[in-house]
């Protein structure tokens, strides 16, 4: 008996066929886009539903929000007139935030570009091509991301309420860290120790703000590594969520807790007007 | 019950389906057949962005939210009212507030059509920061899509910019403090602050905002930014393209086949 003859037990040769299963091998089967069962549908019809009932949805909603809810329009603007609440729209209101608690050049130009700036630079610092269209790379990365959140927005929350509640020596917030006392004929008053303005602002407006931007993202950084051992993709979406976090707690606080001169007061006690869309 | 047409209608449908202008404007028949699904995505100036399959993984609603494609629908409902918009304003600081006045009092459905561009102005701040987060939740950035993030970012920030100068446009309190607040910071800049002011808003140092602010802020809002953002929008599109379709997990995209079974072969 040939080898062949054996073979043909198994695998027996139909005479009605001119092709029949030969012998069954180990290897890679030159499958287009090795995807094993396909999992391809056709754009027509199954991505433009989609994408028709997105517009259909979206352009519903829209309509029905523009028919209920009136666009506002104010008093005709004059430059020279003092408005009591000045609040810039919604989506920039975190960063008339910052303008509150430090340098403006700072907290206006520099901080808003370098956070995009590095928005801009993930694809390059994280180069591993793991976990693409899993969300938050997994379960670990999900809690890592809530933890980042939660960690700027009570951050942020304790920072601004720090700065404007914190009253000590006739200061506020940062400014009353550097108070002293001074006693002229047996009167004691608290002043500042700063000898100018100047010094001031590199104290309290630049060199402060920084640091603490600073350390608390390297905190958050080094935290989520050492502690959780995380990998490079997920110390960024600590820090990604972080900005978010500061985002939106940032605008939340301007949108709700600025009244007049955009001062710090309760949303319950906002003055009218004060909500800026 | 589905109605079948009666056999004169049906006819007369079969003759303007294969007349020479209807052939000549649909390159294809329905596409109720594999080739037709095909030749509708080669043959669609529409719908030619789209490739003729597309992965199961990226159908998923809860992988996309389709927030990038709402988006891109806000914009261009933005631009419909927009234009129509442009027909009753003139931006003068003497007009504009008179115009937009007109606009919700006298106009026919004017007050919708405001309020409609308002509305989406500010739900695509929204929206297409959403979807910048939903790419990078997802990992969506990672190579080869890393330049389509770059370009992404730079959209967010041309977003918020015609949003901002659109916010000018009706002349009112709101807007004058927010122009005031912008020109503020802007003035602020290291260095260069008196000049990015003088050029933001078109006034000297000490002039404050006023007609050349509105012009600048009109032409910006109806002109360049829309068109920079409609160059990008297509060029982050064809990009999505070139860089293999929207972002997919590596099981997805490159499973091998055999999985170290045994495979048929021949």
């Amino acid at each position: 008996m040939t080898t062949r003859d054996t073979r043909q037990e198994f695998f027996p040769k139909d005479p009605k066929k001119t092709y029949g299963l030969m012998e069954l091998m180990k290897g890679t089967a030159p499958l287009v886009g090795k995807g094993g069962p396909e999992d391809t549908f056709f754009s027509w019809p199954h991505l433009l539903i989609l994408e028709l009932l997105a517009m259909l949805g979206t352009t519903f909603v829209l309509i029905l929000l523009s028919i209920y809810v009136r666009a506002p329009l104010r008093e005709i603007a004059d430059p020279d007139k003092v408005q009591l609440v000045e609040k810039a729209p919604w989506y920039f209101l975190n960063i008339q935030e910052l303008l509150r608690h430090m340098n403006p050049a700072l907290a206006g130009v520099i901080i808003p570009n370098i956070a995009l700036g590095l928005v801009m630079a993930i694809p390059y610092i994280d180069r591993s091509n793991k976990d693409v269209g899993v969300w938050f790379a997994g379960t670990k990365g999900a809690k890592i991301a809530l933890f980042g959140f939660l960690y700027a927005s009570v951050m942020m929350v304790a920072l601004v309420v720090f700065n404007e509640k914190f009253h000590w020596h006739g200061g506020t917030g940062v400014n009353a860290l550097f108070m002293q006392a001074e006693t002229v004929k047996g009167i004691t008053t608290y002043v500042t120790r700063f000898p100018s303005a100047i010094a001031q602002d590199i104290v309290v407006g630049q060199a402060i703000p920084c640091a603490l931007i600073f350390f608390l993202s390297l905190m958050l950084g080094v935290g989520t590594w050492k502690i959780a051992k995380a990998n490079t993709r997920e110390i960024i979406i600590a820090l990604f969520s972080a900005f978010v976090a500061a985002y939106f707690v940032l605008m939340i606080i301007g949108i709700f807790f600025r009244g007049e001169s955009f001062s710090f007061i309760s949303p319950l006690n906002l003055p009218p007007g004060a909500i800026s869309f | 019950m589905i109605l079948k047409p009666p056999p004169i209608v049906e006819k007369m449908l079969g003759i303007v389906r294969s007349s020479t202008v209807w052939r000549s404007f649909w390159r294809q028949g329905y596409p109720s057949n594999d080739e037709n699904r095909a030749l509708i995505m080669f043959n669609s100036l529409f719908l030619h962005l789209h490739p003729v399959k597309v992965k199961g993984h990226t159908l998923k609603i809860t992988y996309t939210w389709g927030l990038g494609f709402i988006a891109f629908w806000l914009f261009v409902i933005l631009t419909i009212t927009g234009v129509v918009l442009m027909f009753f304003y003139v931006p003068s600081t003497t007009r504009a507030y008179q115009d937009i006045q007109a606009l919700e009092t006298t106009i026919p459905f004017g007050i919708v059509l405001r309020n409609m561009h308002r509305w989406a102005a500010h739900l695509m701040v929204l929206i297409v920061f959403l979807h910048m987060c939903r790419v990078f939740y997802t990992g969506g950035y990672k190579a080869p899509r890393e330049w389509n993030w770059v370009v992404g970012v730079n959209m967010l920030v041309l977003t918020s910019m015609l949003s901002f100068t659109g916010y000018l446009l009706p002349w009112d309190d709101l807007a004058i403090s927010a122009i005031k607040i912008g020109s503020q910071i802007a003035a602020v800049t290291p260095f260069i602050g008196q000049w990015v002011r003088g050029l933001m808003i078109g006034a000297t140092p000490t002039e404050e905002v006023g007609q050349n602010a509105l012009l600048r802020f009109y032409v910006l809002h109806v002109m360049i930014l829309p068109i920079v953002l409609y160059l990008l929008i297509f060029f982050h599109f064809w990009r999505i393209r070139k860089d293999g379709g929207l972002s997919l997990p590596e099981k997805t995209a490159e499973e091998p086949a055999d999985n170290g079974k045994k495979v048929l072969v021949n």
